[in-house]
C-alpha cells in the first residue's frame, strides 16, 4: 500500500514537472483557480516551474543609479551599470542584483516602495548625505549586427525619484 | 505485441532494477558541500539581504509573500521575546543553516537536518524572493528531494553506524531515477525553448550575454566581427541542452555528453560570472549520472586492458612463430 502510494505521488510529481516545464499544462480552464495552488507547489518544491536559461530578456537590462549628496556640494554617484562594489561584497551577492533588477522593472508598485527601501538604505550607509536621487535605466544592447556598425547602447530612464531630509 | 512487451519490460526495468546507491551518496555531499560554500560567500552581504533594514526592507519583502511562505520576520517574532536582536536572529539562522548542511554532508541523522536545511532555505526564500535566481530554486528542488530521498544510505555516519542500510532499495532506485527524469526535463525545456528564438540560432543570444554589463567579464564586443564563433557555440548548446536525455542514457556516449555539459556550464561560470550556478549545474549533473559513467570508464579500461594483453599475447606468438 506504501509503495503504491509512493509510486503514485511520484508519477504525479514527474506529471506535473513535465506539464508545467513543456507548457502543456492549460491553466485557464479552471478560470485561474489553478493559479494559487500551483504557487504554493511552486514554493514548496518548484515542480511547477518553467526553465528557460537566458531566453526572453538577454539584450535588455535595467540599471540603478543612485546619485546621494549634501548641502556642502559633495556628491556621490552610484550604478550598477560601472560596478556594484558599493554595495556587494562579491560577484555572487552582484548576481543577485540581475533577478531583483528585473522584477523592480516589471512590478510598478513595487518600483516605488523598493526605490523607497534602496533609499533608506543608502541614505544609513552614507551618513554625511543627505539627498538621494534614484533613478532606473532600460538599456537595449545592439546585436552582432548593430555593433559592426557601431550601433551605440539605447538608454532610457523610466523611473526617477528624489528624496531629500532637509 | 512483442514490440510492447519488450518496452513495458524496459521500463519496469527502469524503474525497478537495482540501481547504484552511491549516486544517492554522491548527491548528498556534494549538494550539501555547494550550499556551505554559498553559504559563506554570502555571509559578508548576509544581513544587508536579509536583514530588517537591508536593501529591500522585511516590511515590503513580507507584503510580496502569500500566506504559505514562510518569512523571516515571523520567525523573530517567535524568538523576539527571549531578547534577541534582528541582527543576532539573522545570524543565529545563519549558523543554523551551516550546521544543517554540515550535518547533511556527514550523514549524521540525515534525514533530520535535511528538513532542517530545506525548512531555513524555504525561508530564505520567501524573505528575499526579489533576489531569487536559477542557483537558489536548483538548490531548493535538491534540498526537498534530500528530505524525501533515503541520501544517508551510503558514505554516511548514519552507514556507519548501522542507521541506514546501504543495500539498493526499491525507494533508493526510484529517486536515483526522479533525480535523472528531472534533470532531463529542465535541459529539454531549456534547449527546446531555446531553438524557438532566431536570436538563439544566430548566436545573438549569447554575443548579448557575453557583453551586457549583468554579465560581462571580460571585453567580447570582438565577437561581433567573428559571428561564426557566438553562432557556433549557440548551436551547440542548444543540441547539449536538448538532447540530453539521449546523451546521458546512452552509455557510450554520456562520458562524452557530461564533458561538454561541464564545459558548457564552465563557460557559463567564466564568461558570464555566474560561477556558482554553472557549479551548482555541472554537480546535479555529475550527482544523477557520475555513479554510471565512473562505471563506463572502469568497465573501457577493463576492456583496453584485456584488448591489450590480447593484442600483445598475439604479437609474442607471431614473434615465437617468426623466430621458430
Amino acid at each position: 500500500m506504501y509503495k503504491k502510494l509512493v509510486y503514485g505521488l511520484t508519477t504525479l510529481h514527474l506529471c506535473l514537472v513535465t506539464a508545467v516545464i513543456l507548457r502543456m499544462l492549460p491553466l485557464g480552464i479552471f478560470n485561474g483557480k489553478l493559479e494559487a495552488p500551483l504557487a504554493c507547489l511552486t514554493s514548496v518544491n518548484y515542480s511547477a516551474w518553467r526553465f528557460a536559461f537566458f531566453t526572453p530578456d538577454i539584450g535588455k537590462s535595467t540599471e540603478i543609479e543612485a546619485i546621494l549628496s549634501n548641502r556642502a556640494g559633495d556628491t556621490i554617484r552610484l550604478s550598477t551599470n560601472e560596478d556594484f562594489r558599493f554595495f556587494t561584497h562579491n560577484l555572487e551577492s552582484e548576481n543577485r542584483f540581475y533577478g531583483y533588477k528585473v522584477h523592480s522593472a516589471k512590478d510598478s508598485m513595487f518600483i516605488d516602495l523598493s526605490a523607497r527601501s534602496a533609499s533608506t538604505f543608502l541614505l544609513n550607509e552614507y551618513p554625511t548625505m543627505d539627498r538621494i536621487t534614484y533613478r532606473m535605466n532600460g538599456m537595449i544592447y545592439p546585436e552582432m549586427q548593430e555593433q559592426r556598425r557601431d550601433s551605440a547602447i539605447i538608454e532610457d530612464t523610466f523611473y526617477e525619484i528624489t528624496f531629500s531630509l532637509y | 505485441m512483442d514490440l510492447l512487451n519488450n518496452l513495458r519490460q524496459r521500463f519496469n526495468d527502469f524503474f525497478t532494477r537495482p540501481a547504484d546507491v552511491r549516486t544517492l551518496g554522491l548527491f548528498r555531499i556534494l549538494l550539501s558541500l555547494f550550499l556551505l560554500v554559498q553559504a559563506f560567500l554570502w555571509l559578508p552581504d548576509w544581513a544587508n539581504f536579509l536583514g530588517r533594514e537591508g536593501w529591500v526592507q522585511w516590511e515590503l519583502t513580507r507584503a510580496l509573500n502569500q500566506f504559505w511562505h514562510l518569512h523571516m520576520e515571523v520567525l523573530f517574532t517567535w524568538v523576539e521575546p527571549y531578547g534577541l536582536t534582528d541582527v543576532q536572529f539573522i545570524y543565529l539562522f545563519f549558523w543554523v543553516y551551516v550546521g544543517a548542511g554540515l550535518g547533511l554532508l556527514l550523514g549524521w541523522y540525515t534525514r533530520i537536518w535535511a528538513v532542517i536545511a530545506y525548512l531555513c532555505h524555504y525561508v530564505i526564500m520567501s524573505t528575499l524572493p526579489t533576489f531569487m535566481y536559477g542557483v537558489d530554486i536548483f538548490l531548493h528542488i535538491s534540498l526537498f528531494y534530500m528530505v524525501l530521498m533515503p541520501v544517508g544510505k551510503v558514505w554516511s555516519l548514519d552507514a556507519r553506524q548501522g542507521r541506514a542500510n546501504p543495500e539498493p532499495t526499491w525507494s533508493s532506485t526510484l529517486s536515483i531515477r526522479v533525480l535523472q527524469i528531472h534533470l532531463c526535463l529542465v535541459y529539454f525545456s531549456a534547449g527546446y525553448e531555446k531553438m524557438a528564438y532566431s536570436n538563439w540560432w544566430e548566436g545573438n543570444v549569447l554575443y548579448r550575454s557575453m557583453v551586457q554589463p549583468d554579465f560581462r567579464q571580460f571585453d567580447l564586443r570582438w565577437l561581433a566581427y567573428v559571428p561564426v564563433i557566438p553562432m557556433v557555440l549557440s548551436w551547440l548548446t542548444m543540441i547539449l541542452e536538448t538532447f540530453y536525455f539521449i546523451g546521458m542514457f546512452v552509455p557510450r556516449l554520456r562520458v562524452y555528453w557530461l564533458a561538454g555539459m561541464i564545459g558548457l556550464h564552465l563557460g557559463i561560470g567564466l564568461f558570464l560570472g555566474l560561477y556558482l550556478f554553472g557549479l551548482i549545474m555541472i554537480l546535479l549533473s555529475v550527482s544523477a549520472f557520475g555513479v554510471s559513467i565512473y562505471k563506463d570508464l572502469r568497465h573501457w579500461r577493463k576492456e583496453h586492458r584485456f584488448m591489450d594483453k590480447s593484442f600483445s599475447f598475439s604479437m609474442l606468438s607471431q614473434k615465437k612463430r617468426s623466430l621458430g
